[in-house]
């Protein structure tokens, strides 16, 4: 069930108002039976992993806990055992591919048989909510004893499918307390909610029409057209996936539950280390905590740090899906924040380069090189052939051979392209995003640097506004669901 | 352990969020406040009408409602032609565009792409000369064949087949096209198994043609036959009542067409063509595939009969996968309601079961088959209208065919052949395409 869907509209407010009217006693039971039926509504026979993920996590919890000696053996064993159920559903298939692959190179006739792996939903996002469960555990935190309490945690439908990330500390005390609604509570669920379909119905699969034909021909486009489109599909992945948290924090507020912000205001990052401090953070605290730390973080001297955040980023490139495409898009990242954090020892050592990274001019030069530095990444995030997204790096970069049909580099072409009024409309759609995202944060009464707050009289025009988007939502809704991007990880 | 963090991470935005999270800050949850609207699960009526009011929520709901209001008493859109409202350039468009500059044509075919392929490129063999299916549905082969029986036939034929159509689209045709100066002397309904259970179908509404033709004529009577399961009724619903939805294809129509409007005479200026607007020769050859289409893009040339073969077999084996009993239900009744419309308008039906490649019959389980054919034998006893099997009166071998079961030239051929005989020879059809037309003659 997808939250863009009509049926999620329909089971939002029944679970809500059969939530609100139970006894407070059965609310538990009755967000994990909601969650279960959520899941099963996608392929019922996975019910059965996370419910055995579950329970196993909550047998290796409690013996942690309860273990003097062999806790650190118990540890690693149930790290395997999620480690390697995530690798099978998500790694096997590209593993056995490229065995395959070396094995033809390498001219042995033997291969190995390769069958489908439908990978389950949600996979990576609950498997590392349990490994952190188990190493917080480990470090001490108590273990959760009430089992439908901790089978709650990480198949709660509203961040069951591609999270935030949630922190059972956080969480777990939720279910404890008998909460009351707040009207102010229900306000903001359902403006989060409406807020997060537009982003998704509006914005991200507007341009997605656009991405989704011209991206995979980079030969029938200019250099601009790449650069451009490589913006629009930054656009489009940071407002599908925040639509997607927005929606899923509205929906978590419903039920009086409070889940991690995921994203704030990326774009405006002036370095791309600033950026993954805003670019879905429930992920990159969990990257910190549970892979960079244990590597060794930044505690052993600068080489073993720029090592230590290239692992973690090609790591998790990977996590993002099983190929080379995925794990260069994550070792890219890695490259860019070392070439940042080398910058910085730099600028520390120079009070002329400090005193010009202060200065506003330098802010708004860093906002627009993270952004293209952002964007290149893109390229094998979208491309899923090595050899197409290295065609799109040769068009972007303008090395692509130059033949007598070949589209001159600087052209505008996309505006041409006979179709839905998407095309037409290319710049303006993507200029309009830009403006109308700082406007409507200003009405949600959400500051940004750099931006002079709206008037406090503005703000009533706030229903209005939620008005606005609810009529838009009515009159361009598709006719069909289109996924979510980050579903498939 | 390391503890410091690494340059990546967050710091003070990150314990800002994580307050947030754990319910502190400008959005903490509230369980003292005064607005909360239930207690434990028990709601608070006394304070709960004065909640709904302050709700920002309630606030804009109600003008949405207001908006509603106003525009259902207002209706921009009321006394606008259906027909001049942009709309997709879809196949069912074009056609009905080409449909509607005929007076009183004497012969429509219907049926899906398995007919319009076929018969089209049949015309182009016939008129040697270059026919852009798009545009041009006249089967003027047809009406030679049919001259050729009957002494001083007059009167025009033409190939309304359509992709993927289904006999509800058919009988949408009927009902909204088959009006004063347009209604034919004969229907010949050309089906395939496919076109009454084809299993890439939700439910008949869902199909393009349906979906544009609804737009000429109220629907609400075929509610339950258009919309088999919950949601698509529950959109229907919706659309009765909400104007937003309903009008919603107008409104993105209208809006897209006038951005286009605005903004192409600048963007003539400053963009340069596109690579994309070139059509390929596989674009032109599975054209059909396409949702929306453009003049010149699907022209059959004459003499151009090759052996080649396009595989599609997959797409095939999909749509008869399992014997879809329920659409099949679903379409027996579009099936009556279609010769019923016909009968009332005054137009003999004529049921022609298609014929389907030796390939292609393979994958059609026996019992599907079987249940096709006895359909329609059973519906032109029940409508008294004439049938004819293509299977048994014409020979169709491998070379008529260009996939499983679309055919090339020399199989239209056979089938308007078949056709135009069987129209000369019945003489309920020979006594319609006889009489003479009177200028604006049909019923409305």
């Amino acid at each position: 069930m997808l939250f863009n869907s009509a049926a999620y509209l329909v089971f939002l407010p029944v679970v809500v108002a059969i939530y609100w009217f139970m006894p407070f006693r059965y609310r538990t039971a009755f967000l994990l039976l909601a969650s279960y039926v959520f899941y099963m509504t996608w392929k019922p026979i996975y019910l059965v992993l996370i419910v055995a993920l579950t329970a196993f996590n909550y047998f290796a919890g409690i013996a942690i806990e309860k273990q003097k000696k062999q806790r650190k053996l118990v540890l690693i064993a149930s790290l395997a055992a999620n480690i390697l159920t995530l690798a099978y559903f998500k790694y096997a298939y590209f593993a056995i591919d490229a065995t395959n692959s070396v094995l033809a190179i390498a001219g042995r006739k033997i291969s190995y048989p390769l069958h489908e792996i439908i990978l389950p939903l949600g996979i990576s996002f609950f498997v590392f909510e349990f490994i952190h469960y188990l190493v917080d555990v480990y470090k001490g935190s108590p273990a959760v004893k009430a089992p439908l309490e901790f089978a709650l945690f990480p198949s709660f439908f509203p961040t069951q499918i591609a999270g935030p990330i949630k922190r059972f500390q956080d969480f777990v005390p939720q279910l404890h307390k008998p909460a009351k609604i707040t009207l102010k509570d229900f306000d903001e669920g359902v403006e989060l909610i409406l807020w997060g379909l537009f982003k998704k119905v509006i914005v991200a699969d507007s341009i997605a029409v656009v991405i989704d034909k011209c991206m995979p021909h980079p030969e029938m486009l200019s250099t601009f057209d790449c650069w451009s489109l490589l913006w629009a599909f930054a656009i489009q992945v940071y407002f599908d996936f925040s639509g997607y948290t927005d929606i899923a924090r509205g929906s978590a507020a419903l039920l009086g539950f409070k889940v991690p912000l995921n994203f704030n205001l990326p774009f405006l990052a002036g370095s791309i280390t600033e950026y993954w401090r805003r670019w879905h953070i429930s992920l990159s605290l969990w990257l910190r905590d549970y892979l960079f730390f244990p590597l060794g973080g930044s505690k052993h001297g600068t080489i073993a740090t720029l090592r230590n955040v290239m692992i973690t980023f090609t790591l998790a490139g990977l996590w993002h899906g099983a190929g080379l495409n995925y794990i260069i898009f994550g070792a890219m990242h890695g490259l860019w924040l070392n070439l940042n954090r080398l910058w910085r020892i730099q600028v520390e050592k120079s009070t002329t380069l400090l005193k010009l990274t202060e200065t506003k001019a330098f802010h708004c030069f860093g906002v627009l090189l993270t952004f293209n530095c952002l964007a290149v990444t893109l390229v094998t995030f979208r491309l899923p052939s090595m050899e197409l997204s290295g065609r799109y790096f040769q068009k972007l970069l303008m090395l692509s051979p130059q033949t007598a049909n070949s589209v001159n580099p600087w052209a505008m072409t996309i505006p041409s392209i006979e179709g839905p009024a998407n095309f037409a409309l290319f710049p303006v759609i993507l200029i309009s995003i830009v403006i109308g995202h700082l406007i409507s944060n200003q009405i949600q009464g959400k500051s940004q640097p750099g931006v002079l707050p709206l008037p406090k009289s503005l703000q009533a025009l706030r229903p209005a506004y939620l008005a606005a988007i609810a009529i838009l939502l009515l009159l361009f809704a598709p006719d069909g669901t289109p996924s979510f991007v980050y579903f498939q990880f | 352990m390391p503890s410091s963090p690494p340059p990546t991470l967050p710091t003070k935005v990150d314990s800002e969020n994580k307050k947030r999270a754990l319910g502190a800050g400008p959005s903490a949850f509230d369980p003292t406040g005064k607005d909360s609207i239930g207690t434990d699960g028990i709601a608070q009526p006394a304070s709960g009408i004065k909640v709904v009011f302050k709700s920002k929520v309630f606030q804009a709901a109600a003008l949405v409602v207001l908006a509603n209001l106003l525009l259902v008493v207002t209706n921009p859109f009321k006394g606008v032609d259906p027909d001049s409202l942009p709309t997709l350039k879809s196949w069912v468009f074009w056609t009905t565009q080409d449909y509607r500059q005929e007076v009183n044509p004497k012969v429509v075919m219907l049926g899906s792409s398995l007919l319009m392929n076929s018969v089209w490129m049949q015309e182009a063999e016939h008129l040697q000369k270059n026919v852009d299916i798009v545009v041009n549905r006249r089967t003027r082969y047809l009406e030679s064949v049919i001259s050729k029986y009957i002494n001083g036939y007059e009167g025009t034929c033409f190939n309304f087949g359509l992709p993927g159509s289904m006999v509800s689209d058919d009988y949408m045709i009927a009902r909204t096209q088959f009006d004063k100066g347009h209604t034919p002397k004969v229907m010949v309904l050309c089906l395939g198994p496919r076109d009454l259970m084809d299993t890439s179908f939700s439910c008949a509404g869902a199909t393009t043609a349906f979906k544009y033709l609804e737009r000429f004529t109220d629907t609400k009577d075929l509610l339950d036959i258009a919309y088999t399961s919950a949601w698509p009724k529950i959109n229907f619903m919706l659309r009765e009542y909400i104007y937003f939805v309903d009008k919603k294809y107008h409104s993105q129509s209208v809006l897209g067409e006038q951005a286009k409007g605005a903004l192409n005479p600048v963007f003539a200026k400053v963009a340069a063509p596109s690579a994309f607007n070139v059509k390929t020769d596989f674009d032109k050859q599975f054209a059909f595939y396409r949702s929306e289409v453009e003049k010149g893009v699907f022209i059959a040339k004459p003499n151009a009969q090759t052996d080649s073969f396009y595989d599609n077999g997959k797409d095939w084996k999909k749509r008869f996968k399992n014997s879809n009993d329920e659409m099949f239900d679903n379409q027996k009744i579009w099936l009556n309601k279609c010769l019923s419309e016909a009968k009332a308008k005054g137009i003999i039906p004529v049921l022609v079961n298609m014929p389907v490649s030796e390939l292609g019959i393979k994958y059609i389980p026996p019992q599907v088959y079987k249940r096709h054919v006895d359909t329609l034998v059973e519906m032109s006893a029940k409508y008294d209208c004439p049938y004819v099997d293509t299977m048994k009166e014409g020979k169709f071998d491998m070379k008529d065919f260009s996939d499983y079961g679309h055919m090339d030239a020399s199989g239209g051929k056979k089938i308007v052949d078949i056709v135009g005989r069987t129209l000369a020879a019945d003489p309920r059809t020979r006594a319609a395409l006889t009489a003479p037309t009177v200028a604006n003659e049909g019923s409305n």
